[in-house]
């Protein structure tokens, strides 16, 4: 049971870096603190459209602002998405990195060191958390997260909405806000942006996003240059 | 007994038939009603022997407060709802539990400050590191290390999952705090269960079930408060959805079972003995009387029972599952006077002929159970005191109470002529008889070598089968299969415990590996130790090695565009001075380690570690603790091995002993050796066939088994003795219809046992019914054909 705490670390940290960020909300932008009386309407129809969806393939630019660093740290790759379990993330730039979640087990890979790494996913908090964010945030079912979050609707057309950790959430420690804008269709995600108590912040764009097409094997290997 | 005693005795009974039937009746039913009041002892330990090993074992086991607590582990049942669901419907049965049974559940960890707890404890990194881990850092602050560590932090930033370390990274470029998070994630998982974190609550890796553990004041021995907490809970359990399963594990569930199972196995026996005792009385004796014979080993057991528990307190279950075997014992000798009585005539020189018989007999047995008062194990010593008094009682009742009652005459054709037929007269030559007995020992022998022993205590527990497929399930799900071993450290105050401790921990690893010992000097060693690490740390850092290292990382760190402060909360806290009285009590997660990892008790403290319990590193541990007093392990492996060593310490003692006792016995009452080896037939064949059949059938000698080997000895050294005695004596007492129906009866008394669910009593069953009953036939087939080949030249007049 101990060996819990550990993995409570992972809990707080991780739960929304492995999402980028868009620069929806700018730093002095007045947020509303209540959900939405109607936004359970809206968090069902995206729901119903994302449920529709199988397969993701996407490119991705990830824009990450850190304080440790002194430039915006820019990754440029491909990200899959195959549902219930299969993940892949490809780093092309700036080094090649890979990462797959494919059942239980993260592989990972990268040109520096040139090793691929297994971890199962039981075994690691870490992972466990970014698997579980990938399902919280990936696969539509906002509705879900109105425990943990305020929600608001900040566009309508196409939707944009801003999640707002509750105070008693756990990653209201640490997140202060995640918005999410989606493609004109509302099929999927356009980008996500992840702003930190911290003032580091996040944003992912997808690009050339590609629905429910058929995932070439390949994209499920973690290997140089996918 | 003069003769003048004896008959004045007879004939006073005699003469105030009534009043003695009277006296009997009302002591029968004060003892009845007192069965009512006795209370049983449903522990283990009773049964285990002594040894300073297994009592330190078992009594820290008892005492570690591990034994109050109960899990319920709740699994989702349908896929129709979600892991939230699951959550929901614990909180809701955590918010019902409530005291006096249940005083504290926990369902997981508060995961809002763990983040934070975890940096908190990192700032005693100067107090932790030591001089081995301190070197190690020297290698780092070099340009290749200091390389090698840049480009694995921004490697980090790159993954989903690393970025949530980005303030480890800044207060920790080189990684100098991983071994202590390691080993605090390692201590975490030191007992083995795999468990995630899920909204704040334990959660199964498949992410089906959840935990609740609580904390009840009930204790484990405590029966009716046990089945009180199984009841409540039970209760709570059906308030949960449908979609939610729930299993309860906790030892208390083995209290209540063993309770049940023996309360059932001592009803089914007593149910089945009694109509076998009475069928076989009313239509082989065909006589009402012959109800006496049946019913006064029954009141014997009643009155023993209540007279060992008012001496002895708690009755071990394995003196209520013995009774009817000690029943079934009893009985001959009622069966041995009711036999002469109804073949000879009621007077009181019939009963003076068969009273040497009956007292040897009644002595060797009285001899083998007196031999469980220098046993090790306390419930053989109960066993011991149980029997000897019903078989003295019933004993005194067949001889003075029982003839009173009998019909006066005798009557040969009421007992069953094939019973009266011998099977001497068998058309069977000796010497072929002989032969095949001799084949059937040799192949016993040959048998008996590929016995094993069963050393594992868990064979005690006699739950059923459900709360050990549950616990298996439990297993599955969550890990912790592979309990470790403990060693303990003990100190009379904290400081000296935790220097032990930290003494042991160097010596343990070095010994066994550090993969192999988790103990809390990994994270918290003495304040000794803290003082002198901390020293160590500030003397290292301000030798120039902080200059150097800003220098490198910041000339380094420009490749990877790495900002000039970016590691500033490492230097920030270099050398931050926390007091080393001070503990991070505030720190929950520290807290739950400490308390796994240290028992508080009324004489001090004991720490403890755990390990891998195998035979390797178990012989290199005990030989490591001989140097450090009040230091010991509890390992399963170890226990077995000091059970092993009692069992045969308990075989070759006491079977040496009753032997001794047996063959001094029979040999006073023979007053000769070649008739008294004779008497002996019954006895070897019996033991033999009982060691040989085990491995036959797959099956393992045991503690309890051992036992009933002795009684096994202890009723077919009667049989020889009745026979011999018969065939030198040339009476005509109806001896082998006696010993038939006293082997019949012990066998029904023994053999009940094979119904009993309880593992301890069929194994007692089991070597009872084959040594039994092969020492009965061997005694009426074997011996008379012996006494004919070699000892014809003793017999002697019937008078």
């Amino acid at each position: 049971m101990i060996k819990a705490k550990f993995f409570l670390i992972i809990v707080c940290c991780s739960l929304l870096h492995l999402v980028s960020l868009q620069g929806a909300l700018s730093a002095n932008q007045k947020l509303q603190y209540h959900t939405e009386p109607n936004i359970d309407e809206a968090l069902t129809k995206l729901k119903n459209k994302m449920s529709q969806i199988k397969t993701v393939k996407t490119n991705f630019i990830q824009e990450k602002k850190l304080a440790i660093l002194n430039e915006k740290l820019i990754l440029q790759g491909t990200f899959f998405l195959q549902k219930p379990d299969l993940f892949a993330w490809h780093v092309k730039k700036p080094i090649q990195y890979s990462l797959l979640i494919k059942d239980d087990i993260v592989r990972q890979w990268d040109e520096d060191t040139k090793q691929i790494q297994r971890i199962s996913l039981s075994k690691n908090p870490a992972f466990n958390v970014v698997a579980g964010q990938i399902k919280e945030w990936f696969f539509g079912t906002y509705i879900s997260l109105l425990e943990k979050y305020k929600i608001i609707k900040i566009e309508h057309d196409p939707i944009c909405l801003t999640f707002i950790p509750r105070e008693d959430a756990i990653t209201s420690k640490m997140v202060k806000s995640v918005t999410i804008s989606f493609r004109k269709d509302e099929r999927y995600i356009q980008q996500i942006f992840v702003e930190e108590n911290s003032g580091d912040s996040m944003l992912l764009k997808f690009i050339d996003t590609e629905l429910n097409i058929p995932i070439d094997a390949a994209a499920w290997e973690v290997k140089p240059g996918v | 007994m003069s003769d003048e005693y004896f008959s004045y005795f007879c004939q006073l009974i005699h003469q105030h038939k009534l009043p003695v039937a009277g006296l009997v009746g009302i002591v029968i039913i004060a003892a009845i009603i007192g069965l009512k009041f006795v209370s049983f002892n449903n522990t283990i330990e009773s049964l285990l022997p002594g040894n300073e090993e297994i009592y330190r074992t078992m009594h820290f086991l008892r005492e570690a407060d591990l034994s109050h607590k109960v899990i319920l582990s709740l699994k989702l049942k349908s896929s129709k709802h979600t892991l939230q669901d699951l959550i929901k419907a614990a909180d809701q049965l955590q918010k019902n539990l409530r005291p006096p049974l249940i005083t504290e559940v926990i369902s997981g960890v508060s995961e809002t400050d763990m983040g934070d707890e975890i940096h908190s404890f990192l700032k005693y990194t100067p107090q932790l590191i030591d001089e081995q881990a301190l070197s190690n850092i020297v290698q780092q602050i070099t340009p290749e290390g200091v390389k090698l560590s840049l480009a694995k932090n921004y490697r980090q930033l790159l993954t989903p999952a690393g970025l949530f370390m980005m303030p480890y990274i800044r207060s920790d470029p080189l990684g100098i705090r991983s071994p202590i998070l390691n080993s605090i994630q390692k201590l975490s998982a030191s007992l083995g269960y795999e468990v995630t974190i899920e909204d704040g609550h334990f959660i199964s890796q498949d992410g089906k079930h959840t935990l609740l553990i609580l904390e009840t004041p009930v204790i484990l021995t405590d029966g009716f408060g046990s089945r009180e907490l199984k009841t409540y809970l039970d209760k709570q359990l059906e308030t949960l959805p449908d979609f939610i399963a729930a299993d309860i594990i906790a030892g208390h569930l083995h209290t209540v079972s063993n309770e049940d199972i023996i309360k059932r196995d001592v009803r089914v026996m007593t149910i089945i003995a009694s109509i076998a005792f009475l069928l076989l009385f009313l239509f082989i004796f065909r006589d009402i009387r012959a109800i006496i014979v049946f019913l006064m080993p029954l009141a014997s057991v009643l009155i023993s029972i209540n007279l060992s528990f008012l001496v002895l307190k708690k009755l071990s279950y394995l003196v209520i599952g013995m009774s009817a075997v000690v029943d079934g014992i009893a009985i001959d000798y009622g069966i041995y006077v009711y036999t002469a009585v109804r073949t000879r005539g009621n007077h009181p020189d019939t009963i003076k002929k068969v009273v040497k018989p009956l007292i040897t007999g009644a002595l060797t047995t009285i001899g083998i159970f007196a031999a469980f008062f220098f046993s090790d194990v306390y419930g053989y010593q109960q066993l011991a005191f149980f029997s000897i008094f019903c078989i003295v009682l019933c004993f005194t009742c067949a001889l003075f109470l029982l003839p009173p009652f009998l019909r006066k005459g005798h009557n040969n054709k009421i007992l069953d002529a094939s019973l009266q037929k011998s099977p001497l007269h068998l058309p069977i030559p000796d010497k072929i008889r002989v032969a095949c007995w001799a084949i059937v020992i040799m192949a016993a022998v040959i048998l008996s070598f590929r016995l094993t022993f069963n050393t594992d205590i868990k064979q005690f527990d006699g739950s059923e089968p459900t709360i050990f497929q549950t616990e298996q399930n439990f297993h599955h799900v969550w890990g912790g299969q592979d309990q470790p071993g403990i060693l303990v450290v003990t100190g009379k105050n904290w400081e000296d415990t935790l220097q032990s401790n930290d003494l042991i921990y160097r010596e343990a690893t070095t010994a066994v590996g550090k993969e192999n010992f988790s103990s809390l000097a990994m994270i918290w060693p003495s304040k000794q130790t803290r003082r002198i690490n901390a020293g160590r740390w500030k003397k290292f850092w301000r030798q120039g090695k902080e200059i150097k290292l800003k220098k490198l990382l910041r000339e380094y760190g420009k490749k990877y565009h790495f900002s000039e402060n970016a590691f500033s909360p490492f230097f920030e806290q270099l050398y931050t001075d926390l007091a080393l009285e001070h503990e991070p009590k505030e720190l929950d997660f520290f807290n739950k380690l400490k308390n796994r990892f240290v028992l508080k008790k009324q004489t001090g403290y004991q720490a403890l570690s755990f390990f891998p319990d195998n035979d390797q590193v178990v012989s290199a541990l005990d030989k490591l603790i001989k140097g450090y007093q009040g230091t010991f392990l509890v390992s399963q492996k170890k226990l077995s091995r000091a059970l092993s060593h009692s069992i045969f310490k308990e075989i070759i003692y006491l079977g040496g002993m009753a032997a001794l006792f047996i063959l001094v016995l029979t040999l006073i009452l023979l007053k000769n050796i070649k008739l008294t080896a004779l008497a002996l037939v019954p006895v070897i064949t019996g033991i033999m066939t009982a060691l040989g059949i085990m491995p036959l059938l797959g099956l393992p000698l045991n503690a309890v088994s051992v036992i009933a080997a002795m009684v096994v000895v202890g009723i077919t050294s009667d049989y020889g003795i009745f026979v011999v005695y018969n065939c030198r004596y040339n009476l005509n007492l109806g001896t082998f219809t006696a010993v038939t129906l006293s082997a019949f009866t012990t066998l029904i008394g023994a053999s009940v046992l094979l119904f009993a669910r309880h593992s301890v009593l069929f194994s007692i069953g089991l070597t009872l019914v084959t040594g039994v009953s092969t020492g009965y036939i061997s005694s009426i087939l074997v011996v008379p054909s012996m006494y004919r080949l070699w000892c014809e030249e003793f017999t002697l007049c019937d008078d």
